[in-house]
């Protein structure tokens, strides 16, 4: 009797799940296998077995090692930053709560509203900024087109801090908010200081939060090519040329062994730090 | 000494949250002061931005404030710009259906993924997570292969069809349904109900917030996508306002700030009046 209720829920778990699990299979799985496959191949027709000979000519490859440091020194200057602005916002967000400040949930609107907008209704704001003939150039006379020079990298940087503080700011808030106050005062029972605190009783709750917020950073870092694209067009100044350009431009030229081996390094890579945040913020899936 | 602590501490932090929250809305907000200038007045203003053959190098100026109040642009854009109406109604399309498919396919699955016991199911929630927390690109590549062997390249619905099995909505899905407590569901089974009848008349109803915030992120989401529509669609004529704005920001800057002003308003409003479920949304996406 028991058996039989069992695998009767299984089959009926699975059959809920069948949807959702043949599109999966369609459209990730079965394509990522075939990816996999190309990455390995020589040519898209034959079946010769290339080893590794692809993977070796993409990191011998200039605009594919450009694209790569780009995006690093990109997620190791914009996501560390993120981190910071937006826990320190959280924080003071707890903080002024605390006190009662007369319409904070205004301000927390008007936090989470760049996350909302879509970056084509930014783009001609940062136009009229930075254009050659734009609001900053008209300062100093001057006639940079500031897309073009090495700034590009830190008006990207601005827009991506822009977009994505309110939203990691709200993931620290919920995870700020899991931690039990009466743990503060036994704290302070025991003599802890405010930054004792902090550190101790604060910081550790927040380690798995920040590891998923350093995850949504990279995927914004990723989103980044939505601005760029709408700004510049298909061929960034080489500061701003990033692994999603370098993608982009190959599937124009349907490339599709470079496609392949490129996505599937960058899959390696962030499935690794996918399953070391999971592991790290201990999460049960029952 | 005590009230000037109490003072500084409280005051720095008000001010440190009021002028972030300035920086982050001022776009929005020059982009609507904007919009009320009449056609003319925004190419005179602005039109040398893209004007190439800008012998005597003007700069624009800021114009926070119109000197006449117009709803020009308005007019033009839904009136007279039919490219801009296709964009939109574009984008409206892909939206709605992505967003309903998605949601059907999601809630399903988020169902049999909580409240089910079967082989593999804690590998596939895994495999679902890494997916849904991969960059757009890393999954296109094998999209657009497998769209490219149907032929559908440059079809609406090879955009359509990959975005509603997006595993974001069902592993959210899964997170709201953990909460529901079993014995609802066991009670009815007891008393002879069939699975669907639980799943209809007792899971949907207590999962109508979950809805709510699974298809706010989704609506969200599609409203702003990019990198699908630039890679698997070549004509035009389908693209979403989300990549054709860019395009009516050069050719035709007159309007380019109301067009940008109705692009945002929908996505606006779902911020403003259900901010809660939204944050919901998010929340449960990280909490246990």
């Amino acid at each position: 009797m028991k058996s039989n209720n069992s695998s009767k829920n299984a089959m009926t778990g699975l059959l809920f799940t069948v949807p959702s699990l043949a599109g999966f299979m369609i459209f990730f799985i079965i394509p990522f296998l075939i990816s996999v496959f190309y990455s390995f191949n020589t040519g898209v027709e034959n079946f010769n077995f290339a080893g590794f000979d692809n993977y070796k000519s993409l990191f011998a490859s200039s605009s594919f090692r450009l694209a790569l440091f780009n995006t690093f020194r990109f997620i190791a200057s914009g996501v560390p930053l993120l981190i910071a602005l937006s826990l320190l916002s959280a924080l003071l967000f707890e903080y002024l709560h605390k006190k009662h400040m007369k319409h904070l949930s205004a301000y927390r609107t008007m936090y989470i509203l760049p996350m909302v907008i879509p970056e084509a209704a930014i783009v001609i704001f940062l136009q009229i900024l930075f254009n050659r003939y734009g609001v900053l150039n008209s300062i100093d006379n001057g006639t940079i087109d500031w897309f073009n020079t090495h700034n590009a990298f830190y008006i990207i940087l601005m827009v991506f801090l822009w977009k994505n503080c309110g939203y990691c700011m709200i993931i620290f808030s919920a995870g700020l908010s899991y931690i039990d106050s009466s743990i503060y005062e036994a704290a302070e029972i025991d003599g802890a200081n405010s930054w004792q605190k902090f550190i101790y009783i604060t910081f550790v709750n927040i380690i798995p939060s920040i590891f998923f917020v350093a995850i949504m950073g990279i995927i914004g870092v990723f989103k980044m090519f939505r601005i760029s694209y709408l700004l510049v067009g298909q061929y960034p100044y080489k500061d701003i040329y990033m692994l999603q350009n370098f993608m982009n431009n190959n599937f124009l030229e349907l490339n599709y062994q470079r496609l392949s081996t490129s996505s599937v390094v960058v899959f390696a890579i962030m499935a690794v730090l996918v399953i070391i945040m999971l592991n790290i913020s201990d999460r049960d899936y029952d | 000494m005590l009230l000037k602590k109490r003072f500084s501490a409280s005051y720095i932090a008000y001010f440190f949250i009021v002028l972030t929250g300035i920086i982050m809305i001022i776009p929005v907000v020059f982009l609507f002061m904007d919009s009320f200038m009449s056609c003319d007045e925004v190419t005179n203003t602005y039109g040398i931005l893209f004007n190439s053959s800008n012998v005597l190098k003007e700069y624009v100026v800021f114009k926070i404030i119109p000197d006449i109040v117009t709803l020009d642009q308005y007019y033009k854009a839904i009136l007279r710009d039919t490219e801009y109406l296709t964009y939109f109604w574009n984008s409206v399309m892909y939206t709605v259906i992505i967003v309903a498919g998605s949601l059907t396919v999601s809630t399903l699955c988020g169902y049999g993924l909580g409240k089910f016991r079967f082989r593999g199911r804690k590998l596939l929630l895994y495999l679902y997570i890494i997916v849904m927390l991969l960059p757009y690109q890393v999954t296109l590549v094998p999209n657009f292969i497998v769209l490219q062997k149907m032929k559908l390249i440059g079809n609406p619905l090879s955009i359509i069809l990959p975005s509603i099995f997006s595993t974001l909505g069902a592993f959210l899905m899964y997170q709201f349904i953990r909460k529901i407590p079993d014995d609802f569901l066991n009670q009815a089974r007891i008393e002879g109900a069939s699975e669907i009848l639980v799943f209809k008349d007792i899971v949907l109803p207590q999962l109508k917030p979950a809805i709510a915030s699974v298809a706010i992120l989704s609506v969200i989401d599609c409203w702003s996508m990019v990198e699908q529509p630039l890679v698997l669609l070549q004509d035009t004529g389908f693209y979403p306002l989300s990549v054709g704005l860019a395009n009516i920001n050069q050719t035709d800057i007159g309007i380019a700030f109301a067009a940008g002003v109705i692009f945002i308003i929908p996505v606006v409003l779902i911020c403003l009046l259900d901010e809660d479920y939204l944050v919901e949304g998010i929340s449960y996406s990280v909490l246990k």
